[in-house]
């Protein structure tokens, strides 16, 4: 038996006049690098869009640490409040911090809307 | 790439504080609405805003001019910042401030968020998150204000609502019971915070079932309002509170909302009670007018100053003394911090061998959780579990943690709830960066940039 011959033969086809094989292929390679290049120019902007949330936190803590060194860590070593209570005769949710520093005052403004409704 | 860029404003009219009938939808007589507007001109209909408004206030579809819901809207102007058209305005108090300060009576005071020191170098060319603590004193004096800063009220914040939180943790996780602790028999955890005024008209509007767990603590500008009429007024400055003109310099523009509730006139209530002013003396508002850091900035360039060429040295008074934990108000997860550096130390006896909890830190995660173990000076040194959570911007997760809490109230015993992603430091008063928030400005063509 003989093994069965094959013969191949390939030939570019003639493209039309407008583009060839070799010019699609450099046309193909341009745009998909412009796609590459300007998606990354966006995907760059996006992610930048929230770096100044971060750098402006940087920076209390940046202050935070400042003061620490001071010894001013917690709000209880603030010697001015101290005075505050001091000076009006009061303690944290005394009698006066309760009338200046707090609030009874939340109102339900979802029954407010209801109040404003009418059958007309 | 360090732009920022302008935003319109427009003045209050008389509108601005509603007609004579107690209620107007959701806002009582008195109360400042239509604080955010968006200008019909200026919107394309981009649909960009719709995904940052906490409450869906704003009614529009692509294509079409989009328009506010008064009612709905919290004033937070997170739309406002993330407006890539910047066809978003804010009500502005510049004009009014700039007249009192003309006025030779008036005693006008500065009072500075914690997060107008990391952003207000931006608006004269400085980097966001450059560090302006005495410098912004100085430009102040030098625009003729006093300084009060807010950071000392936020100390005193902490020292009331630490003490409120200790004082439920006592009653409903220990079981004690006594006269003291009568007052928040009806107040039952999780404690939620106070201090971002547009999550509480959000809570107000729309989760009514959370007003009792809300801290009765004021925010700390609502703090610093009434003490700078009394205490300061009498002990500090020797002054009349009625001359003191008392102006909150915030990165927020629901503080303006806030500061014309009609409940918050505490000092003028105080004072006459205690006879230290005529009691024919019509009522004033603790706060009289509130800048955002733009509007502060505004002031700056309307006087010819330069904050960042001002000298960085001052000596320390006592409006001004304020601690780390002050200054971390503004970034999301710090007033939470703030108040455990406290309230630990009320609770064990001891400081926090480290201050910073890193792990309530951030601005990327929706929802933060921690538990932070207590020993209990009172209790032998037995350990509470102390489990906290911080709510990073409230346009995604108040229904997130109104949904875990309805599945167990108990999970949390202190929630921390900021409208603006990342904190006060983003808030809807901040200089509106180009590359940040507005992000489509480097697209677009020169021409077309405002």
């Amino acid at each position: 038996m003989e093994a069965k011959k094959e013969n191949y033969f390939y030939a570019e086809k003639p493209v039309g006049q407008l583009l060839s094989r070799r010019d699609f292929l450099k046309a193909a390679g341009v745009s998909v690098s412009a796609i590459a290049i300007s998606g990354y120019v966006v995907t760059d902007i996006v992610q930048k869009r929230k770096s100044y949330i971060a750098l402006r936190q940087q920076g209390l803590y940046k202050d935070d640490k400042r003061l620490q060194k001071a010894n001013l860590t917690g709000s209880h070593q603030n010697a001015s409040c101290l005075k505050v209570y001091q000076d009006m005769g009061t303690k944290p949710m005394g009698e006066v911090a309760e009338q200046l520093l707090h609030t009874k005052t939340y109102v339900d403004r979802s029954n407010l809307l209801m109040q404003g409704a009418h059958h007309g | 790439m360090s732009e920022v860029s302008k935003v319109r404003t427009f003045p209050p009219s008389k509108e601005s504080w509603g007609g004579d009938a107690a209620f107007d939808g959701t806002h009582r007589k008195g109360e400042l609405r239509g604080i955010i507007k968006i200008n019909q001109d200026n919107c394309v209909g981009c649909d960009t805003c719709t995904a940052f408004c906490p409450t869906e206030a704003i009614k529009g579809t692509l294509g079409v001019a989009h328009a506010i819901s008064t009612n709905q809207c919290v004033a937070c102007g997170q739309c406002l910042v993330n407006c890539p058209f910047g066809a978003i305005e804010q009500m502005s108090f510049v004009d009014i401030v700039m007249e009192k300060l003309a006025d030779p009576k008036a005693f006008v005071v500065a009072h500075p968020s914690p997060a107008v020191r990391v952003s207000i170098a931006e608006e004269f060319g400085g980097k966001p998150g450059d560090l302006t603590v005495n410098r912004l004193y100085n430009a102040f004096e030098k625009a003729g204000f006093h300084n009060y800063d807010v950071n000392f009220a936020a100390d005193q914040t902490i020292l009331e609502e630490g003490t409120e939180f200790i004082k439920k943790v006592r009653y409903w996780v220990l079981g004690e019971r006594g006269e003291d602790l009568e007052h928040v028999a009806h107040h039952p955890l999780p404690h939620f915070t106070s201090c971002c005024p547009a999550w509480v008209k959000n809570a107000e509007t729309f989760h009514p079932e959370l007003i009792p767990h809300i801290s009765g603590a004021k925010s700390p500008i609502q703090m610093g309002g009434p003490l700078a009429k009394t205490w300061a007024a009498e002990f500090v400055w020797k002054k009349d509170p009625r001359d003191i003109y008392m102006v909150s310099v915030t990165p927020c523009t629901a503080k303006i909302f806030e500061a014309s509730r009609p409940e918050f006139n505490s000092a003028y209530e105080y004072l006459k009670e205690n006879n230290k002013i005529p009691q024919d003396t019509p009522s004033f508002q603790d706060i009289d007018a509130v800048l955002t850091a733009r509007d502060a900035a505004e002031i700056f360039r309307r006087k010819g100053i330069n904050p960042l060429t001002l000298p960085d040295e001052r000596e320390m008074e006592t409006m001004n003394v304020y601690t780390g934990a002050a200054t971390i108000f503004g970034a999301s997860g710090g007033v939470m911090e703030a108040a455990l550096r406290t309230a630990y130390f009320i609770l064990s006896g001891t400081e926090l061998s480290n201050p910073d909890i890193t792990l309530v830190r951030g601005y990327e995660q929706d929802i933060v959780e921690a538990t932070i173990p207590v020993p209990l000076k009172a209790l032998n040194g037995k350990v509470i579990n102390v489990k906290v959570a911080v709510v990073n911007g409230a346009s995604r997760n108040i229904k997130e943690i109104v949904k875990r809490l309805t599945d167990d109230k108990n999970q949390y015993h202190f929630v921390e709830v900021m409208n603006c992603p990342g904190g006060c430091v983003n808030g809807g008063g901040q200089p509106v960066r180009t590359m940040g928030t507005s992000w489509l400005h480097p697209l677009l063509p020169l021409p077309l940039r405002a």
